[in-house]
């Protein structure tokens, strides 16, 4: 059995589990909705894989923004594709003409 | 080592665009019916494709701006209607789009968390950005007959096949 007291998981034997936890054990498991199996119910597996689960959360933030970008080439290539047209070609094109709307919106107006 | 070709200044620069007629044999209606004009706004370094009635949500605008006020975005990029589209290169003259300032929200919190294991660091932040609602009241391209007329001299003007 465990003790959560403050911050920290106090085992018995007088041990503490894991360091300080930063959150308490009701915001822990909050953030472990959608968890698979125990790691969503029990506090000693699932707080590890929260604190896993919100680093991924802070990396992926930076990573969202060039998968979008990607998501988008796709996109625009599959348009112009059935156009007769290849992205490289289709994008040297608008350099050439200076036009400047960015592949959000041309993925936007390909779908 | 390569060295990258020198850049070149395109010619032309926010005039009035290159436009595309969808509907030759119909014509275009001008001015386009105030609900079926698109634009491709560029506001604080994103674009967003606009209708009327639409809501954009970015970071905070300027402080100077109350919530209610109506103010006008000029960097057009590009303009759609049922008739025409055009281009801008790189923005289109004469076009705007006017948008009120709904609200200030705050967005949901993001939890920021570093941690390098077995080295004892660890830290944690929260973050809730203050956001902008605008919605947009009226797309607007000044364009006539005679505009058009003269783009087809120029050149810019073309049509769908």
């Amino acid at each position: 059995s465990y003790l959560v007291k403050g911050n920290c998981l106090y085992l018995d034997g007088g041990a503490v589990l894991g360091g300080v936890m930063f959150l308490d054990k009701a915001k822990i498991l909050k953030l472990a909705k959608g968890f698979r199996g125990r790691s969503k119910n029990c506090i000693r597996i699932a707080a590890p894989r929260v604190t896993k689960a919100l680093q991924y959360a802070t990396r992926d933030r930076k990573q969202k923004k060039r998968e979008m970008r990607s998501l988008w080439i796709t996109r625009i290539n599959a348009g112009t594709r059935e156009h007769g047209l290849k992205y490289g070609q289709f994008m040297s094109g608008l350099q050439q003409e200076n036009i400047q709307v960015n592949r959000k919106v041309l993925s936007e107006l390909a779908m | 080592m390569k060295e990258n070709p020198p850049k070149v200044e395109p010619p032309y620069e926010n005039d009035e665009g290159l436009i595309t007629v969808h509907h030759p044999e119909e014509g275009v209606t001008l001015p386009p019916h105030p609900n079926q004009i698109f634009a491709v706004v560029c506001f604080k370094g994103r674009q967003f494709r606009v209708v009327k009635d639409e809501r954009i949500l970015i970071e905070n605008v300027t402080e100077d701006i109350q919530v209610g006020q109506q103010f006008v975005l000029n960097d057009v990029r590009m303009i759609g209607t049922y008739d025409y589209t055009c281009l801008g290169r790189p923005t289109v003259a004469n076009a705007r789009v006017f948008v009120t300032l709904e609200e200030k929200p705050q967005s949901e919190k993001v939890i920021i968390f570093k941690k390098t294991r077995r080295q004892g660091y660890q830290k944690s932040m929260g973050h809730r950005q203050v956001l902008s609602m605008l919605r947009v009241d009226r797309v607007e391209h000044e364009i006539s007959e005679e505009g058009m007329l003269k783009l087809q001299e120029k050149g810019q003007l073309t049509t769908l096949q």
